[in-house]
């Protein structure tokens, strides 16, 4: 019987660029007041970035309210689907290399798990089980359409303060930030939509469109916009005529630490590897969340760690740093554990045989039953 | 055959349970990755070997573990998430010479459907169950392994920071607050329904005429 062994890769990052995670609430922000509201209340809509509230940590003021403090997160399943993109992309770029194709539902199973059939969670057979265990890519992310479980568990990105340590699956590797509140960790920017037709803009605007056309645009702008005023005036519902917008964005500040944790259980040396794989690869990547164009969303790590967990006792053993600093572009720390694992998962997406993928794919246990009697 | 309760410290905050969840559920999903992480050619043989006590009813029977009750603090709130895939990859891997056929790609429907998501969540001080135990060097073997508690594990919610066990007579009486097969002598406050009596509890094959608590 071979045993599997439990690891957890922590990394710890720091936001280098605002950073904006949209939450599906809206909220409000009244420049007169410089408040933001996390509600549609008073003032410009704002769009507020993902946060969790820390019960554990509230306090009764002196007024006899209950404050529940909230932190800024990056959401588990945003880095779970950078991981499991990153590590997608180690197979698809070794099946082109290897001019071998897979069908647009394998590539689909591959980058987000998603089920390609009904789910037939029920065909789980033994050998189908085992054949996933084996197959380090379905074994750290799961998903198809049997439904696999994963055998990795990717945490929500804690900010490192005061409050959450008590949240995280293994210590910060370096300082506990004295940041207190949201507010010291967030501020709220302005989104500017300008309209240079309008606002007559622009070096070369008449020579491009033309005297007469800007008299033409300015008169139906002007004529929409009293029309609109006046629906206003009557309450009724009116087209929005002025493309200039004025919106506001919640982002979490510029040096924001946060702390990346996943505990992986790997059967064997490559789905340790193809994890560190995907970690280097996001850590090369550098940015989470939206408005990456405008280079929101940046950071780097501070710094790294690869425990090994005892899962009869849970007690984890710091064994060494896994990856080194941004200036070696993120190379693999020169250590026996990783060093094996990372060979041993490039030799795995070298070999990976698309026919599995594609069994995988169409949740076809007899074929994956057969693949097993084979390989055993 | 000691009585004891069970508490385990949680890390995360829980995704709140739409079911009763019973504790040998938990000791049975222990044994399954225990057995897993062992090699074990078929894991799922091992679920039921869980070190607790049984009880017998007129036909069926069920372990000795009570469910599970939790130390909510804190309001509850709504865990958002959601899914989809992205049409540049597609159109990436259709250049690279990935794909052995033009792909389709619609995010309203099919397996590139795009989804939200919504989970209930909330932080719990603590989890608490009761059991009457068999065989404690088993049962004592598994409770590690029981990381995490309710929907989510792999994105670390419900995570257990650490666990006690204390003997404790009470659970003689609470570990009977739970699905109970027809017949138990124990149904104080229970009534006739439809459901599990072992692991697994979602499973609507397993489902038969029970004694639901109810209290």
């Amino acid at each position: 019987m071979n045993q599997a062994k439990q690891y957890v890769i922590a990394v710890d990052i720091q936001t280098t660029s605002p950073m904006h995670i949209t939450a599906i609430e809206k909220g409000a922000y009244d420049p007169a007041t410089q408040r933001l509201a996390r509600y549609d209340g008073k003032g410009i809509g704002c769009s507020l970035t993902r946060t969790q509230s820390l019960a554990h940590s509230a306090l009764v003021q002196e007024n006899g309210n209950v404050y529940t403090p909230l932190v800024p997160v990056i959401p588990a399943s945003t880095i779970a689907a950078k991981l499991r993109r990153a590590a997608a992309d180690q197979i698809a770029n070794s099946l082109v290399q290897r001019q071998l194709q897979i069908s647009p539902d394998a590539y689909n199973v591959l980058t987000s798990g998603m089920a390609n059939t009904e789910l037939k969670a029920d065909d789980k057979l033994p050998e189908v089980l085992r054949m996933a265990r084996k197959d380090a890519f379905l074994s750290l992310f799961g998903g198809t359409s049997f439904a696999m479980s994963a055998h990795s568990v990717i945490a929500e990105g804690w900010p490192i303060v005061g409050s959450t340590l008590s949240s995280l699956m293994t210590p910060p590797i370096g300082d506990v930030q004295p940041f207190g509140s949201l507010s010291e960790m967030t501020a709220v920017l302005p989104i500017v939509r300008k309209n240079d037709v309008a606002d007559m803009q622009g070096k070369h605007l008449q020579d491009v469109v033309g005297f007469d056309n800007l008299v033409a645009y300015a008169q139906t702008e002007g004529v929409n916009r009293s029309e609109s005023k006046a629906k206003k005036a009557a309450k009724e519902e009116g087209k929005k005529t002025d493309l200039r917008t004025l919106n506001a964005v919640e982002v979490v500040k510029t040096g924001v630490a946060f702390a990346l944790r996943i505990e992986v259980t790997a059967f064997d040396a490559a789905q340790l590897g193809l994890m560190l794989l995907a970690m280097q690869e996001v850590l090369r990547e550098g940015q989470f969340g939206g408005k990456a164009a405008r280079g929101f969303g940046r950071f780097i790590a501070t710094g790294t760690r690869l425990y090994e967990v005892d899962p009869n006792t849970r007690v984890k053993t710091v064994i060494s740093t896994v990856i080194e600093g941004k200036d070696t572009g993120y190379a693999f720390a020169d250590n026996d554990v990783v060093n094996a694992s990372v060979v041993a998962a490039q030799d795995y997406v070298d070999a990976i045989s698309p026919q599995l993928i594609e069994a995988f794919t169409r949740a076809d246990a007899k074929t994956l039953k057969q693949m097993y009697k084979e390989a055993a | 055959m000691p009585p004891v309760r069970v508490t385990f410290a949680l890390r995360t905050p829980v995704v709140i349970p739409y079911t009763d969840k019973h504790f040998d559920a938990l000791l049975s999903w222990a044994a399954v990755q225990k057995a897993e992480f062992e090699g074990h050619e078929d894991p799922w043989a091992m679920q039921h070997d869980i070190g607790i006590a049984k009880h017998f009813g007129a036909q069926d029977w069920c372990f000795q573990a009570g469910l599970v009750t939790f130390d909510w603090i804190g309001e509850r709130n709504q865990l958002h998430y959601i899914k989809r895939s992205k049409l540049e990859d597609y159109a990436d891997a259709h250049m690279d010479g990935l794909l052995d056929r033009r792909p389709a790609f619609d995010a309203g429907r099919g397996s590139t459907k795009a989804g939200s998501y919504f989970a209930p969540i909330r932080w719990a001080r603590t989890a608490t169950a009761y059991a009457v135990v068999e065989d404690r060097s088993r049962f004592d073997s598994l409770l590690p392994w029981i990381t995490h508690i309710g929907k989510l594990r792999h994105k670390d919610y419900g995570a257990v920071s650490s666990h006690s066990v204390d003997c404790d007579p009470m659970a003689l009486e609470a570990w009977g607050k739970r699905n109970l097969p027809i017949g138990s002598d124990k149904a104080v406050q229970h009534a006739p329904s439809v459901g599990g009596l072992v692991s697994p509890y979602w499973k609507r094959a397993n489902h038969t005429e029970i004694l639901a608590f109810v209290g």
